[in-house]
């Protein structure tokens, strides 16, 4: 069953007098449980399909439904509820909130479910484990490295359980050793809990570990290969 | 947890938020010295025109206030005093007798307002025992006189020498009568001083011929702050008008002086006005500071909306760190206020270059007023600067939670 469905997606932008076609119609299906690397050269539109896929953005025109529900019809309100219950985000520069412990950081968005204070600490602690940062719960974002700082950001979007992760060039700030445990990390989490992931990446580390690779050239899907798994 | 955010979020700028917090906490802390040299003044103000001119209450007859003229007077007046004295509610009463004479020195003569006055019972309105410049108050003997300051000076008289008092009594005839002097005052009031004389009630009476008569029957109620409209002045006049029945006039103070009343009515709007200035300069300090902060924050504040975070939820957590910045600012600032109201109430603060009494509606005032410290102002001021502090906070909330997620993502932290 497909968890997100794309339909003739098209996103054009004004730049001043032009128009920027970012996506020029994308038909895509993406299956619960995948692991898909959206590849392409800066500007081929993959972090806007990323955003719209995470609701973070809305069409020119076309369809997108993710878990089932139609985002294209959806108020703001209700894509941010989207967002909140069923996906979680990993960003390039890990965007962590400063004033937050990794724990604090990683229960963030069980805070914002309503979830109690005991339940949601115990959750945040058992998914910190889960990433490798058992004993730095405490520590805050500046006392982390680049990569800790990261799986903080792995740990908050998957913390929650939720139907699909989504990560913009996750590894882009990583050196090459960190990025590759961070893969590797994301890749046991798709295993072992059966999560599905999808990246937006330059990163040949990360299209050699997708088992679906999307290229996008000039907003349009070029090629979409599957790996024998 | 958005609370302690909200707490921590404050501290990343920890000199900005310090600054701001003491503009808040200075301007609390001037409001609370403010509002207690006003109530200070208030006080003052209220003694002096209230308590010792007017009384809470005035009883008369009905033509007297209008008229003044001499045979209006209150009858029966030492039974009437003795029910009054009775009656619950009543601190203190007086009668008051007034009248204008001739008065001669061996050198000179001036026209002068006499007031026939209880010399005892009047000592409890005005402390005239005080207000001596020379002499003694009256003692309650018989042919006894106290000029004003200024009319002993015009009269070139001495203590111990006699003036004499030349007026028509009520019923036509020409009365006169020979007085001691036996002191001199400064009674507070500039034309009591130039032509005031002070002599027993007694005495009066029998010059103008109205015997057991007043003009005035002058109350205390318990309020100790009389206000416009009083409860508890209009209850005393309630149960006046059981006591001394229908035939006489009974009118509150702010019906007496309404200029006073006027008076004492703005000083609160205008300590309201002050303070909302002061807060509202010090807002501005907050709604600079919360603006910074929030435009600093464009891209956590997006990741936080991206994360699922509604706007609403932002909106608080900037509400949030305002209230926390001006409860912080409350601290200091009544700490700071309070210094600042002890050396008020202490010290008390000099009106004048010169050490003179100041003069306000003809009224003198001494030129040291002590402050008076109120808990429920201190309460109104820390709310109002809170109130002010949040809702300075408003406009850089709601930009918070306008950003959108996608555009502030891209924002350089």
């Amino acid at each position: 069953m497909s968890i997100v469905s794309v339909r003739n997606l098209r996103r054009e932008y004004t730049q001043g007098a032009f128009t920027v076609h970012a996506l020029r119609g994308v038909d895509l299906d993406i299956a619960a449980g995948e692991f898909t690397a959206l590849m392409g050269p800066s500007g081929s539109g993959k972090t806007t399909l990323l955003n719209l896929i995470g609701g973070l953005d809305e069409p020119t025109a076309g369809e997108i439904t993710v878990d089932g529900q139609d985002l294209s019809r959806m108020k703001a309100g209700d894509r941010s509820e989207l967002r909140l219950r069923r996906l979680g985000f990993v960003f390039q520069s890990y965007n962590l909130i400063p004033v937050l412990s990794a724990v604090e950081n990683t229960e963030f968005v069980l805070m914002l479910r309503g979830e109690s204070a005991a339940n949601r600490r115990q959750r945040a602690m058992e998914t910190l484990a889960a990433v490798g940062l058992k004993g730095m719960e405490h520590r805050r974002p500046s006392e982390l490295s680049g990569g800790q700082q990261q799986r903080v950001a792995v740990a908050r979007a998957i913390a929650g359980e939720p139907a699909l992760v989504l990560a913009d060039e996750p590894t882009a700030n990583l050196d090459s050793t960190t990025g590759h445990e961070l893969i590797e990390l994301m890749q046991r989490l798709n295993r072992e809990r059966g999560l599905t992931f999808v990246f937006a990446t330059h990163d040949p580390k990360v299209m050699e570990a997708a088992r679906r690779v999307v290229r996008l050239e000039d907003g349009q899907i070029a090629s979409d290969e599957r790996k024998g798994s | 947890m958005l609370i302690a955010m909200a707490w921590r979020n404050l501290w990343r700028h920890g000199r900005r938020t310090f600054i701001t917090a003491s503009a808040l906490a200075v301007s609390l802390a001037f409001v609370m010295a403010m509002l207690c040299f006003m109530d200070g003044m208030f006080r003052k103000m209220s003694e002096i025109m209230v308590d010792q001119a007017t009384g809470h209450l005035q009883i008369a007859h009905p033509n007297y206030a209008r008229a003044r003229t001499l045979a209006d007077t209150v009858p029966d007046l030492e039974q009437r005093l003795q029910t009054i004295l009775a009656q619950p509610g009543t601190r203190a009463a007086t009668p008051r007798m007034y009248g204008f004479a001739l008065l001669g020195s061996e050198e000179e003569t001036q026209g002068v307002q006499l007031q026939g006055v209880d010399p005892q019972r009047e000592g409890i309105f005005i402390p005239f025992q005080d207000r001596m410049v020379e002499g003694r108050w009256l003692s309650g003997q018989p042919r006894e006189i106290v000029l004003g300051e200024g009319l002993s000076r015009k009269l070139r008289v001495k203590l111990g020498e006699e003036v004499v008092a030349v007026t028509q009594a009520s019923d036509g005839s020409l009365g006169n009568e020979l007085y001691e002097v036996v002191g001199v005052l400064s009674s507070g009031s500039a034309m009591m001083d130039k032509s005031g004389a002070w002599l027993a009630l007694g005495d009066l009476q029998e010059l103008l011929v109205l015997p057991d008569q007043a003009h005035e029957l002058v109350l205390l109620s318990t309020s100790l702050e009389p206000r416009q409209g009083d409860p508890v002045v209009l209850a005393l006049a309630e149960a006046s008008r059981a006591s001394v029945g229908e035939e006489l006039a009974i009118r509150p103070w702010w019906e007496v002086s309404p200029a006073t009343a006027t008076m004492m009515g703005t000083s609160d709007s205008t300590a309201w006005i002050s303070m909302v200035i002061i807060f509202a300069v010090a807002g501005l300090g907050v709604l600079n500071t919360m603006l910074m902060s929030v435009f600093e924050r464009t891209r956590e504040l997006g990741v936080m909306g991206a994360l699922g975070t509604r706007p609403a939820r932002l909106v608080r957590l900037v509400l949030w760190e305002s209230l926390l910045l001006g409860l912080l600012a409350s601290g200091g600032g009544v700490v700071l206020g309070l210094f600042l109201d002890w050396l008020l109430i202490t010290y008390g603060l000099n009106m004048t270059a010169d050490g003179e009494r100041m003069s306000s509606m003809g009224v003198l005032f001494d030129p040291i007023v002590y402050g008076v410290v109120k808990v429920d102002r201190i309460i109104t001021s820390v709310a109002l600067m809170l109130v002010i502090a949040v809702l300075a906070a408003i406009w850089p909330a709601v930009r918070a939670a306008r950003l959108r997620p996608v555009e502030s993502m891209r924002v350089d932290a």
